[in-house]
């Protein structure tokens, strides 16, 4: 009975979404914004990436907020983890096979690379500051795979996370300070399609991608080390 | 092109069904690893590669390996 | 003039720079959030003449709205970020001898990230810049109410989390359907453009948000999260949590309604459901043994009475909807400190053990006393002018309807009454007549200064509303001209 009243429920909801799909007119410029961005974006940020020139340049404000999200995540999962420390003595983990172990320490400096690319690359190519900092907290998730008693640092995990928010606010309030607004791109744009272009975009996503990793690879190793 | 989105997204569908009915946890983990991945293709054919690196490296990659974490400190079957 | 940008950029920065913290002292991260929040305060109260007098509206990037993401400093929106700021520098004070177990570190980080998110909610006139200001402060109090790490606390932090993570992604879908109708993200701009298409396509995206921000809101259908999460977090987080977090969804909700979509038809659902909230509220709270158990359950009944208030849909409506609104949040902020400490002292949250309170306790039990007549409504005190102005701008409409509704809301006040009035009596009347050389605890400074502080404002506004007035009657001006709102921002 609860079961059917949920699926009349949800066929009212999901009728209710696609009726209101139905209007949108997909493939279609019809979309404002988005177009003005195509078109401007270049110009305007000097980000090839228009992708970039929204997340970083147009939207920023919402960048700040989804890394803080982030951190607080971070901070939320720690400070509840951190409490529920039960360590049972004597558990060995099976250590990691000669296969598992090659390719862990063969993939980790790989990956370690790629993430780094493509976050310095955020504002050329597809991919940035989030990407990056993914693939190398993945990295990292190898290592505690692959390589047994190795651990990130947790103060070096922690300065760097702290470090790149920073950066990210205080980059925004010289902007403001120099008259404009609060995270006015205020560094010369540059040539489009060079590496130094786009004036603080790249610092941005850099500083987003060391964050981005250090803090999920701060998650991975809270819910490895400490949940034992 | 048409034919390879539509098996695309055919299997995306019964992967995400095999990951709500599969009572071993372990194996509902790696089917919804299995949608993500496949939701990074779809990303890609549909013109935003940017999104598709973001589902590949955090849908499959860390939320896979979080998900086992997490199965193997509880259980790893459902009632 | 300061740039209303502030009252988020401080708090944020302060609160990513307490981790390094512990590599210099411990000692100092406690006080963080009070310079913060005390910073907050003076900016809010130096923006509050030029509001009144025209709405501040900054843009961020340097690119105008609608390409880019801007903040609006309305009355409405200074008035909650004084609020927030308010409370939270008075709660911070509180906690400095309240908090010592475990990592005090990330309390202090997770309290300042909720507050930095509820100001951004308030401030933003970008839906999207909204809903993500609105995750910060739902996943802080999720792990907030967690923060003890006992059983009851996360069981209920997880019941918190999976209706609020439901609520959220339902927020998420109505914003991508908005964005795919409008092709815009900026509150004006959709308002602006809300007439344009088919009613019912944007009657679903109007659905979705409220539910979405009414799991926040805790209102009827929707609050199972509440009285749990309120119940068992720290009696500092509860204050923030009911004086709050709960008005912010609150706030959402209203703005999506009243400015965003000018839907003035969902208003008499909303109206129903405001009664319905109150009325259930109430007589949940009347059953409870447990004190903070109470408290919430009264949240969720002050909160059914101010949307039924808000969705009148008048001026005087929506103005004594606000004046409830700030008189909810001082007295249950107010109440949930003072329980706070008379439970830290009598190890018990159960009413019973406040057995002669009143004599052990003689500050606490007195503030926690004006906070109860506060809320139930009495005379000289902050909460009787809210009910008051409620009660004439719904008589005033003159409809049978609302002639119901009113009475069903005086019950409401009287099963209030009788719950509060048994609280104070067991303090005072109940338990063993003491013995003279019984001792008399004094709590310490920092938990009777923000207390007091609290009493103070409870007493001044009660006696002069008209402190507040003038401020609350520009904001539900704000509220109501949809077209100056729009045209503030679009010119």
């Amino acid at each position: 009975m609860r079961k059917l009243i949920s699926l009349i429920l949800l066929v009212i909801i999901a009728g209710g979404i696609v009726l209101s799909l139905k209007e949108i007119p997909f493939g279609i410029s019809k979309i404002k914004i988005g177009d003005y961005y195509i078109k401007k974006g270049i110009e305007e940020t000097g980000a090839t990436n228009i992708v970039t020139s929204v997340v970083v340049s147009y939207r920023g404000f919402d960048t700040l907020g989804e890394i803080t999200i982030l951190f607080t995540a971070a901070i939320g999962l720690s400070a509840v983890l951190g409490t529920y420390r039960k360590r049972k003595a004597g558990e060995k983990v099976e250590p990691p096979s000669f296969i598992v172990k090659t390719g862990c320490r063969f993939l980790f400096p790989i990956l370690l690379l790629v993430g780094a690319y493509i976050f310095i690359h955020g504002h050329l190519t597809p991919g940035g500051g989030f990407q990056g900092g993914a693939i190398i907290a993945s990295a990292f998730l190898l290592m505690y795979l692959g390589c047994e008693g190795k651990r990130i640092n947790e103060n070096t995990s922690i300065v760097v996370e702290v470090l790149g928010a920073l950066t990210f606010i205080v980059l925004g309030i010289i902007g403001l300070t120099i008259g404009k607004d609060f995270l006015f791109n205020f560094l010369p744009k540059g040539e489009p399609n060079t590496l130094l272009s786009a004036g603080i975009i790249p610092v941005i996503y850099i500083a987003i991608g060391f964050k981005v990793g250090s803090e999920l690879a701060g998650i991975i190793d809270h819910l490895i080390e400490k949940n034992q | 092109m048409e034919i390879v989105i539509l098996i695309l997204v055919f299997l995306m569908i019964v992967s995400a069904i095999a990951a709500l009915i599969f009572k071993d946890l372990m194996n509902a983990v790696i089917a919804s690893c299995v949608v993500s991945l496949i939701a990074a293709v779809l990303f890609y054919f549909l013109q935003a590669p940017d999104v598709a690196m973001a589902e590949a490296a955090i849908g499959a990659a860390l939320v896979t390996g979080i998900f086992v974490i997490a199965v193997k400190r509880t259980k790893r079957f459902e009632e | 003039m300061v740039n209303p940008i502030l009252l988020i950029v401080i708090p944020l920065g302060l609160a990513f720079v307490v981790p390094l913290f512990r590599f210099i002292s411990k000692k100092i991260e406690k006080f963080i959030p009070f310079f913060a929040l005390l910073a907050n305060l003076i900016i809010s109260l130096t923006l509050f003449p030029h509001v009144l007098e025209k709405p501040i509206h900054v843009s961020i990037g340097g690119f105008l709205p609608p390409l880019g993401i801007n903040l609006v400093a309305g009355p409405l929106g200074i008035l909650f970020a004084m609020l927030i700021a308010l409370v939270g520098f008075l709660v911070s004070i509180y906690a400095f001898a309240y908090i010592k177990e475990k990592d005090q570190e990330k309390y202090h980080i997770l309290y300042l990230l909720l507050l930095t998110g509820a100001t951004g909610v308030v401030l933003t006139g970008d839906i999207f810049n909204l809903f993500v200001f609105f995750e910060i402060l739902c996943i802080s109090s999720y792990s907030l109410v967690a923060y003890f790490g006992d059983k009851p606390g996360i069981e209920s932090a997880v019941k918190y989390l999976i209706q609020g993570a439901v609520g959220s992604s339902l927020v998420l879908i109505g914003i991508g359907l908005l964005y795919g109708q409008f092709g815009t993200l900026n509150m004006a701009d959709i308002a602006s453009n809300i007439h344009s298409v088919h009613s019912i396509s944007v009657f679903i995206p109007l659905v979705l948000l409220i539910t979405g921000f009414g799991v926040e809101a805790a209102i009827f259908p929707l609050n199972a999260w509440l009285p749990d999460a309120h119940s068992s977090a720290p009696s500092s987080i509860s204050a923030i949590l009911s004086g709050i977090a709960i008005e912010v969804g609150l706030y959402a909700i209203v703005r999506v309604v009243f400015t965003l979509f000018g839907a003035s038809s969902i208003l008499t659902f909303l109206l129903f459901l405001g009664v319905i909230t109150l009325l259930i509220g109430e007589l949940c709270a009347f059953n409870q043994e447990n004190i903070k158990r109470m408290l919430a359950y009264s949240s969720i009944g002050q909160i059914g009475l101010i949307v039924f208030a808000l969705s009148i849909g008048s001026l005087s409506g929506i103005n004594g909807g606000l004046f409830q609104l700030v008189s909810h949040t001082l007295s249950k902020a107010l109440l949930f400190l003072a329980a706070g400490y008379m439970i830290f002292r009598s190890g018990s949250m159960n009413i019973s053990s406040f057995e002669g309170m009143g004599k052990k306790m003689p500050y606490t039990s007195f503030a926690f006393t004006i906070g109860a007549f506060s809320i139930v409504g009495l005379p000289p005190f902050i909460g009787f002018p809210g009910k008051f102005m409620i009660l004439k701008a719904a008589l005033f409409e003159q409809d049978i309807l609302f002639t119901i509704l009113v009475f069903l809301i005086l019950l409401a006040t009287i099963i209030e009454g009788a719950y509060f009035f048994r609280v104070v009596q067991t303090i005072y009347f109940k338990g063993e007549k003491s013995t003279p050389g019984q001792e008399r605890e004094i709590a310490p400074l920092s938990v009777l200064i923000p207390v007091f502080i609290f009493v103070g404002l409870i007493v001044v506004i009660g006696i002069y509303p008209k402190l507040i007035t003038e401020i609350l009657e520009s904001s539900a001006s704000e509220l109501l001209n949809r077209a100056d709102y729009i045209k503030n921002i679009l010119p």
